[in-house]
């Protein structure tokens, strides 16, 4: 039901695509605006001006580049792609509904896109020593902050008489996390130690998000990408990283699973040895259970003790299944030579690159 | 083609007819208007003007509506044409928050680079000439009006004034404004400000602005006014030079022109009722300059502490 309120909040931005909503429904972050002219989403973000020219820019780019499998942005009737109404942005998409029949598939198409994307955006990068020094120093140093952090809530629950059971069941894992922390590390150290050995690394434009949620199939049942506002260039692991850290913690998700997926991605942009390192690396970097201790410390009154042990125990469990995945990839044969399989390089921006 | 079907053409409207030969039309997308433009300069420049002052800001000038290649303008009959959308329901000068935000984001880009004019702009610099008025009031003095008198003294101390307050400013530019900065052209859609903007060349300077607070001031009250220049200073900075030109213009007598051509002295009641129109203009004036120094003067003291 559309409030006269609903109307006046929305009413200025869809002022600007000459649009009268008859009705507006809260779709997660999306608002969907039915009206005599149709039925479109309208996203809000927090956008900085550079982020905005850089999202649009990212949009348009990939449409250039012949990757046309992205929810595209309604222009306003000003020639604008996005909407500004004081510390908001808006951007208007057509409305997807949601086809279940494709949920199945979603992953494989998910990946095979995202592996598109890499293919068309790769570019080999002129080696620079500051951004290398710069990118392993900064990921190392926050590691090393976090690894500290965790090990002094460690230090305080061993002092306690009574440990919660949430610090007990952290305990009963400190070993392994730590385990996995120093892994991650070691991998990180031999991916600066094969940047600065080889001279090169490479890039690509990252999604960013990469989810399931942020695929959506047409009525013809074409999917799209979409949500590309934190699209960066960086190295291939960076999205890969970010959707198998995510896929893990779904019961349901098996290696094999995850090893097929990363086959698939692979057809479009073979994975050099430091790329399957760095994505160990990421991978193995125990960050959501330390996400889940810092939980515990900020607002262990708005959750019960079970509900906190719950949480920590599920992403414990999803780390193993990683620390499972993460060795099936050392053990997986070599990539294909590079010169027969990678795709035609295109590069997005000379700005801004960065691991 | 005539201009009807070519709108409807470049533009994708349906239905289009006119509800206000030549300016007003009506078009499935609701009404719009049409605004001709002999030069180009010109109305590269007002597209500049729309488009960089609604970055960000919650009141929204017309702004030129893109043909469906993405122009801003359509060339039709010798001249440039351009649609803009059309309200008629006055905002008033109750929400002083959207006017300041709204003067504000235009001083601000009037002052990006981007919207320096271009060669071949014609742009009105206003310059103050007390010479001109002396000599329109030479056939009042010897009549000797106090009112007369009194304010040909107040207005050359308020040049020598004007002056020192530029000669304190080193680096600042002038804003480059729209000639017409107007409440009667803020008007309401939902509950945002919609300005309605002109298609004359530029002015350089402050004078607009000046005409606006005065156009305040009539309409509200001092305390309005102050809080309006507040409004401005959050979205604008006149704590600076900027803010010393701006009070440069306002202690400039420019009212005395207008209080001179009150003046008639064809009959002695038109000589009285003249006179009583004089004193009332530069009264209304006085208050302004006095209310504005004294927004100043507190805003000073406010940053001193």
């Amino acid at each position: 039901m559309t409030t006269e309120k609903d109307t006046l909040n929305y009413g200025p931005v869809l002022f600007h695509y000459d649009l009268f909503p008859e009705k507006l429904e809260q779709h997660g972050k999306v608002k969907k605006v039915i009206t005599k002219r149709g039925t479109f989403a309208l996203k809000e973000a927090e956008m900085t001006e550079d982020e905005r020219n850089w999202f649009t820019h990212v949009i348009q780019r990939l449409s250039e580049i012949g990757f046309h499998q992205v929810v595209p942005l309604y222009p306003t009737k000003f020639g604008d792609y996005t909407v500004q109404l004081g510390s908001k942005t808006f951007y208007l998409m057509p409305w997807f509904a949601s086809d279940e029949r494709n949920e199945k598939a979603k992953d494989e198409v998910l990946l095979d896109y995202i592996g598109k994307v890499h293919a068309l955006t790769l570019k080999e990068q002129d080696f620079s020593n500051e951004v290398v020094e710069h990118s392993y120093q900064y990921l190392m140093n926050r590691w090393e902050n976090r690894q500290y952090e965790m090990e002094r809530f460690t230090e305080e629950a061993e002092q306690k008489t009574y440990m919660s059971p949430f610090e007990l069941t952290y305990l009963s894992h400190f070993h392994q996390i730590m385990r996995m922390t120093e892994e991650a590390k070691r991998r990180l150290k031999d991916w600066y130690d094969t940047c600065q050995r080889e001279r090169r690394y490479r890039s690509v434009l990252c999604h960013g998000k990469v989810s399931r949620n942020h695929l959506i199939f047409n009525p013809t049942g074409e999917g799209h990408l979409l949500n590309f506002e934190k699209a960066v260039l960086d190295t291939p692991a960076r999205d890969l990283a970010v959707y198998f850290r995510r896929v893990a913690h779904q019961r349901e998700w098996a290696v094999e699973e995850g090893m097929l997926l990363l086959d698939l991605y692979e057809k479009h942009v073979p994975l050099l040895n430091e790329e399957r390192g760095l994505l160990i690396s990421y991978l193995s970097y125990p960050e959501p259970v330390f996400n889940a201790v810092d939980l515990y410390c900020s607002k262990r009154n708005d959750y019960s003790q079970i509900e906190m042990v719950h949480r920590l125990e599920s992403r414990i469990s999803a780390m193993k299944k990683i620390r499972d995945f993460c060795n099936a990839i050392m053990q997986a044969p070599p990539p294909a030579p590079l010169d027969n399989a990678v795709p035609t390089k295109i590069h997005i921006n000379d700005e801004g690159d960065h691991i | 083609m005539d201009l009807i079907n070519t709108l409807e053409n470049e533009y994708e409207l349906y239905g289009v007819r006119w509800k206000e030969r030549p300016h007003v039309i009506l078009t499935d997308f609701g009404e719009k208007r049409l605004r001709y433009w002999k030069e180009e300069e010109c109305l590269k420049w007002h597209v500049k003007w729309r488009d960089e002052s609604s970055k960000g800001s919650g009141a929204v000038p017309d702004r030129m509506i893109r043909t469906r290649s993405g122009d801003h303008a359509i060339y039709y009959g010798k001249q440039w044409i351009t649609l803009h959308d059309y309200a008629d329901t006055p905002f008033g000068c109750d929400e002083v928050e959207r006017w300041g935000q709204f003067i504000g984001s235009l001083l601000s880009a009037s002052l990006k680079a981007q919207l320096e004019p271009g060669h071949d702009m014609k742009i009105e610099v206003p310059v103050f000439n007390i010479e001109n008025a002396l000599h329109v009031t030479q056939k009042y003095m010897e009549g000797n009006f106090r009112c007369i008198t009194s304010s040909i003294y107040e207005a050359k101390q308020r040049i020598q004034f004007s002056e020192a307050l530029k000669s304190k400013v080193r680096r600042s530019r002038l804003p480059i404004l729209e000639k017409e900065l107007s409440i009667k052209n803020g008007q309401r859609i939902f509950h945002f400000l919609f300005y309605q903007g002109g298609d004359a060349w530029p002015v350089k300077g402050y004078m607009p602005v000046r005409s606006f607070l005065l156009e305040w001031l009539e309409h509200t009250s001092t305390a309005s006014l102050k809080l309006l220049l507040t409004e401005v200073n959050k979205h604008f900075s006149l704590e600076g030079e900027q803010g010393l030109l701006l009070l440069a213009e306002i202690v400039t007598p420019w009212e005395l022109y207008d209080c001179l051509n009150q003046l008639d002295n064809s009959s002695l009641e038109r000589m009285v009722e003249g006179l009583k129109k004089y004193e009332e203009l530069w009264g209304l004036n006085r208050t302004l300059l006095k209310t504005v120094t004294e927004w100043f003067d507190e805003n000073r003291r406010k940053v001193a502490l």
